[in-house]
């Protein structure tokens, strides 16, 4: 309530003001009499003044129940005065006021035609435009069955005949030119138009009188002219096409090739992409990804393997042959550095169908990827005793060819139901030629061994993936169900030729023995698995839900290897290594887990039975009785996630999962693979499922009015019988190792990143640390070990973008990654690791702009004296040039000091590995490139991508 | 019925024959590839590929409830329909207030991260009445047209003069009748009457609690403003951050 002497103020004042302008302007009183074109009058019409100029609403009053209507004291000026009546035409008259009582008297409203006002107000809900009394309206709405034609939509439209040969009449007047978008179509015959272009594809419908060239200049108009057409094509339906295309050209024999197309309306997307390049550089990104499979880039919940929330999916591996053939055929958009001299080329065609139905797409891909490398690699295993290092040079030649086809098919079958069929088919080969060098050194550099290798390895892989996916909502909401079945099979084959010259050594490099392998493998591997999921949602109330799942998979893999010696130039089969091996496992999950969420608190509490049969059947040829392994794994799977966000943007979060793995069936076998004379494996029948326990807090504040962001977690991880490879060094340095449970290797991370604007927009840093305990455990010739690793890293990063013509990007870090072979061990190992980068860009006149791209790494390795810093500096210029800036000419340097070099360092438990790579180093380059679209020549602020 | 009752029921009557309350529910619905494609900063490129990319993506609608009575007005969340779904963000306060009797906006909204209590006169919006009329809901609406200069939308409003109520969604009105439609930037979110109660007496009108600072309309433009300024200029998202 206002108190009284408040109110009192307010009157006085608003008396004052009211007086003031009272003396200022003039004020007057304007009444009426709404009725129809008889004299009846029209009640509680709706009546406005409008401003006369620009239509905008000064005054309204409600007429009486008789129709009568006054405005008091409305200032004295031009108005256009308007009423509004249901199913009547708004009346609209220009008004002056000159005297202190305006009266208009009758005003007569004129109705719309019944026919009118019921179909396109009531029936179609369109929306009408009212131009004096004749009416335009919005074609969209009048519902058409999918594929019709114009001439369908016309026929239902008020006021509008189509005859049978397809002659058009509005307001019984002949159309005798139909346009499209104001253009003539296929030279104005109407016909053309009205019985080939899709209804759906209409936005407005416009009739106007057809002027002829002479009438539009003296702007005479004749009474009975014909009638134009006008059709508005929708926005989202004008056909498409964009595409673009880069090709360059440079020293060192370089080259790049890149091109994509693509051609789109409301329903159709069709693309073509293809790539070439021997850089390693400029290839396809992920944009092109986007462009190429537009709206079919990211089917989320395309996973049937139902699980609890978010990811703790199950994982396990059946057997793993050390293939690494990519099954995923999307890699190739994502490929990072490729050390070396790569060569690259792909091409794919990708069509979606999309209406709102149905969506259906299609995609082929092709890819030849072939990378030549040298490299020198050394390693350093640090034992308490028998501690080794090793050196070695490989040049490899690695050719990969692969094709892949993806049908993909979404069907809703009613509001209610959907399916999602997937049948994802690849064809792959590969050919692998190694020849490699290899020297063994104790740690006072006397050599234990050499050996002379080289493969020349051939394969060829293929895999087809079927899934559907099948999703039901009830009318309860929230309540849903989903099932999902899958069928794959993978078959590859392998051949392999492998010879190695083997020399041991006594101390003091005598010759101790020779052993000398010439070997063929011959593999051949089916795997094929059968999956089905189910899952159930139910809410309870309105704030949590029960999650119930159940999954089934049934694998089967069929492997069989057979080795021949090549003695003489003859084959020989090798009984002791020639093999056949089979394994049935069969894995079922059921779980349970409820949710509670209520604005911005997410906690989830769940659990799961999980249970994994593996049946392995493992014969030799030298074995009369085949050896079967039979294993049941049995766990209990908790998990437990918690999530709250607060008002002002931050949010923290608690999760707690376990993971449990069943060992791989080739550790299992109890038998002895000395296939590599210098590389002994033993399996272990007695192994036990991993698992590890994690637990993990993160926080993050983000200020959106600040443009702050703090982002920090903090993890344990625990392992319970971890599978670890206890290793045994004999004579000569060969390596015996055999797989292993044993407990307490753990690990500890924790990182931060803080990112703030020192000035908006155009000054921001951004700092990280991260941390990272790892305690290990090895076993070197039964002696346990605990190796113990600690990396400590920081980054610090400033964009400084202060104008739209210069950018800067500037990024430093540091790595520290400290080794000790056990816990209590003086002794450390350091490899560190820093680099920074500097990114700058600017705007010169003429449309010519400058980029340059500087990195510095360093590389450090106490344990053996390594150091190398490598700076790399990359220069280009370029213009633009052609109407919108669709061409683009540029001129650049890569590696200016022409030092790059591969250079990978590792660490892990009790070994050390580097390594470099010879890799292309300086060219200079000269592309040019088309785009359709235009090239966006403004310089990007740098956060653009994660942003939009 | 005891007398205790009847009692209640007697004292309370003349507030319920007060209280009679209308109900519209609106479905607000936001189309994020339109408006990303409305970003300034955007190449053609990158707008194809957005809209190549999510232009089919269809976006469900949020249910909301504009109720009003003799004195006062409020527009927010419907409580009672938010979809049932197994995460839940945490959504800033959205309730608009009017004191449609000394006309004053009593808002209590939350945004990027700060609350504000409103206490202002109800801001006066300058329509342009055109020329077109169309069907919402079962009434026959006619449109008018204004700028928001603040969050650079062209707003099209659907009013009917069969209610003569000026008010609508959001804090849209000002108009001679009820606004039963919204369209902010060609479709980029789309406010439209789902369902039309008018002068019930089920439930009288509930001023829920407020919390937060003491806002003017003018501070509270600035504070907009900027902030949508800044993002444009640091090639930033503004929308995603605010109520559209």
């Amino acid at each position: 309530m206002m108190n009284p002497f408040r109110k009192i103020v307010l009157f006085i004042s608003f008396l004052l003001t009211f007086n003031c302008l009272k003396a200022q302007t003039e004020f007057c009183t304007i009444k009426g009499h709404v009725t129809d074109t008889s004299g009846e009058a029209l009640s509680l019409v709706s009546v406005m003044l409008l401003n006369p100029s620009d239509s905008t609403l000064l005054e309204y009053v409600q007429a009486d129940e008789k129709g009568y209507f006054t405005f008091q004291n409305v200032e004295r000026k031009k108005y256009l005065l308007k009423t509004n009546y249901i199913s009547y035409f708004p009346l609209q008259i220009p008004i002056h006021p000159t005297s202190k009582i305006l009266d208009l008297g009758k005003l007569q409203m004129t109705t719309i035609s019944k026919e009118l006002f019921e179909v396109v107000i009531k029936a179609a809900k369109a929306p009408m435009t009212i131009k004096g009394d004749t009416i335009e309206y919005d074609a969209t709405t009048f519902k058409v069955p999918p594929g019709s034609t114009v001439e369908d939509l016309l026929r239902k439209l008020p006021g509008m005949e189509v005859d049978q040969q397809g002659a058009i009449t509005a307001d019984g007047k002949n159309v005798n030119r139909v346009m499209v978008d104001g253009k003539n179509f296929f030279g104005g015959d109407p016909k053309a138009a009205t019985k080939n272009l899709p209804a759906e594809g209409i936005a407005k419908v416009q009739v106007f009188n057809e002027l002829t060239e002479e009438q539009k200049i003296t702007g005479q108009k004749r009474l009975n002219s014909d009638k134009a057409m006008n059709l508005e094509l929708k926005e989202d339906f004008k056909k498409g096409g964009f595409g673009k295309i880069i090709a360059g050209i440079g020293t060192e024999n370089t080259k790049e090739l890149k091109g994509n197309y693509n051609k789109f309306n409301s329903t159709h997307q069709f693309s073509l992409i293809g790539s070439g390049t021997n850089t390693g550089r400029n290839g396809l990104s992920w944009n092109d990804y986007q462009d190429f499979k537009g709206s079919n880039s990211f089917n989320w919940g395309d996973d049937g393997d139902f699980g609890f929330g978010n990811g703790s999916n199950y994982r396990f591996t059946v057997f793993d042959d050390g293939d690494e053939d990519d099954n995923n055929g999307i890699g190739s958009f994502f490929g990072g550095d490729n050390f070396g001299f790569p060569e690259k080329v792909s091409a794919g065609i990708n069509y979606n169908f999309d209406n709102s139905k149905s969506k259906l797409s299609g995609m082929y891909f092709y890819e030849i990827n072939n990378l030549q490398s040298d490299a020198y690699r050394t390693q350093n295993f640090l034992y308490p005793i028998n501690s080794y290092n090793t050196l070695d040079t490989a040049d490899r030649d690695n050719r990969k060819m692969s094709n892949r086809v993806e049908l993909r098919l979404e069907q809703e079958i009613d509001s209610f139901s959907s399916i999602i069929i997937k049948s994802n088919q690849s064809l792959g080969q590969r050919k692998t030629l190694t020849n490699s060098i290899s020297h063994s050194f104790t740690p006072y550099e006397i050599l234990l061994n050499d050996q002379i290798s080289s493969t020349d390895q051939n394969g060829s892989n293929l895999n087809s993936q079927n899934s559907l996916i099948y999703k039901k909502k009830f009318r309860k909401k929230g309540r849903s169900f989903g099932f999902s079945g899958a069928y794959n099979i993978g078959n590859s084959e392998r051949e392999s030729e492998n010879k190695a010259d083997n020399t041991f050594y006594q101390i003091r490099t005598n010759i101790d023995s020779v052993g000398n392998l010439n070997q063929n493998y011959n593999t051949d591997q089916l795997v094929k698995t059968y999956k089905a999921n189910a899952l159930w949602m139910e809410p309870i109330g309105k704030k949590m839900f029960s999650r119930t799942f159940y999954n089934f998979n049934h694998g089967i893999t069929d492997y069989e290897r057979i080795v021949s010696d090549n003695i003489m130039d003859q084959k020989q089969l090798n009984e002791l290594l020639s093999r056949d091996f089979n394994n049935k496992n069969n894995y079922n999950r059921l779980g349970q887990s409820f949710s509670y969420n209520n604005e911005g608190l997410n906690v989830s509490l769940g659990s799961a039975y999980q249970e994994i049969y593996l049946n392995s059947n493992f014969s030799s040829k030298v074995d009369s009785m085949p050896i079967i392994i039979q294993r049941v794994y049995q766990n209990l799977i908790p998990n437990f996630e918690i999530e709250y966000e607060t008002n002002s943007g931050s949010e923290v979060s608690l999760q707690f999962n376990r993971n449990v793995n069943a060992p791989n069936s080739k550790d299992l076998l109890p038998i002895v693979d000395n296939s590599n004379p210098l590389f002994v494996r033993i399996g272990n029948p007695d192994l036990q499922p991993r698992s590890s326990n994690e637990m993990s807090i993160s926080f993050r504040k983000f200020n959106r009015l600040k443009f702050t962001n703090l982002f920090s977690r903090i993890g344990y991880r625990l392992n319970d019988k971890d599978i670890i490879y206890s290793e045994s060094i004999g004579l000569g340095n060969v390596k015996t190792t055999q797989p292993i449970n044993i407990n307490g290797t753990r690990t500890l991370y924790a990182n931060i990143n803080y990112n703030f604007p020192i000035i908006k927009n155009k000054f921001t840093f951004n700092l990280g640390y991260n941390y990272n305990y790892n305690l290990d455990k090895a076993i070197t010739n039964g002696i346990v070990t605990q190796p113990v690793s600690n990396v400590n890293g920081f980054r610090v990063g400033s964009n400084i973008t202060p104008t739209e013509a210069f950018t800067l990007f500037i990024n430093a870090n540091y790595r520290i990654n400290e080794q000790r072979a056990g816990v209590d061990s003086a002794v450390a190992s350091k490899v560190d690791n820093y680099g920074g980068s500097a990114d700058l860009n600017f705007k010169l006149p003429k449309l010519f702009y400058f980029n340059s791209n500087f990195n510095i790494n360093s590389y450090s390795n106490t344990t053996n004296d390594f150091q190398s810093t490598i700076p790399i500096l990359n220069l280009s210029i370029y213009k633009l040039f052609l109407k919108d800036n669709k061409a683009e000419a540029r001129l650049s340097v890569y590696d200016v000091f022409n030092k790059t070099i591969g250079i990978q360092q590792f660490i892990r438990s009790n070994q050390i590995s580097q390594s470099e790579t010879l890799s292309l180093a300086r060219y200079v380059i000269l592309s040019f490139t088309y785009n359709m679209r235009g090239i966006k020549s403004n310089l990007e602020k740098g956060n653009r991508r994660m942003m939009y | 019925m005891d007398m205790k009752c009847i009692i209640v029921f007697i004292f309370c009557l003349p507030l319920l024959l007060n209280a009679q309350v209308s109900k519209i529910v609106y479905d607000h619905t936001v189309s994020w590839s339109k408006i990303v494609r409305s970003l300034p900063y955007l190449s053609k490129e990158e707008k194809d590929r957005i809209s190549l990319t999510w232009g089919k993506d269809e976006n469900e609608p949020t249910k909301y409830i504009l109720a009003y009575d003799k004195s006062q007005a409020t527009y927010q969340l419907d409580f009672d329909n938010l979809p049932v779904q197994e995460y839940h963000w945490k959504r800033e306060k959205m309730l608009i207030h009017t004191n449609l009797i000394e006309k004053r906006r009593l808002d209590n909204i939350e945004v990027l991260g700060k609350a504000f209590i409103f206490d202002d006169n109800v801001p006066k919006i300058k329509w342009k009445i055109l020329n077109e009329i169309k069907e919402v809901s079962g009434y026959v609406c006619m449109k008018a047209e204004t700028i928001d200069t603040i969050k650079n939308q062209k707003i099209i409003a659907w009013f009917t003069y069969e209610i003569p109520v000026s008010l609508g969604p959001e804090s849209f009105g000002g108009l001679p009748g009820l606004i039963l439609e919204i369209n902010k930037n060609d479709g980029c979110a789309v406010i439209t009457a789902t369902s039309i109660t008018l002068n019930s007496i089920a439930t009288p009108l509930v001023i829920p609690k407020k919390k937060g600072k003491k806002m003017t309309n003018e501070k509270y433009d600035i504070f907009l403003s900027n902030h949508i300024k800044e993002s444009i200029a640091s090639n930033r998202n503004p929308y995603w951050s605010i109520h559209y």
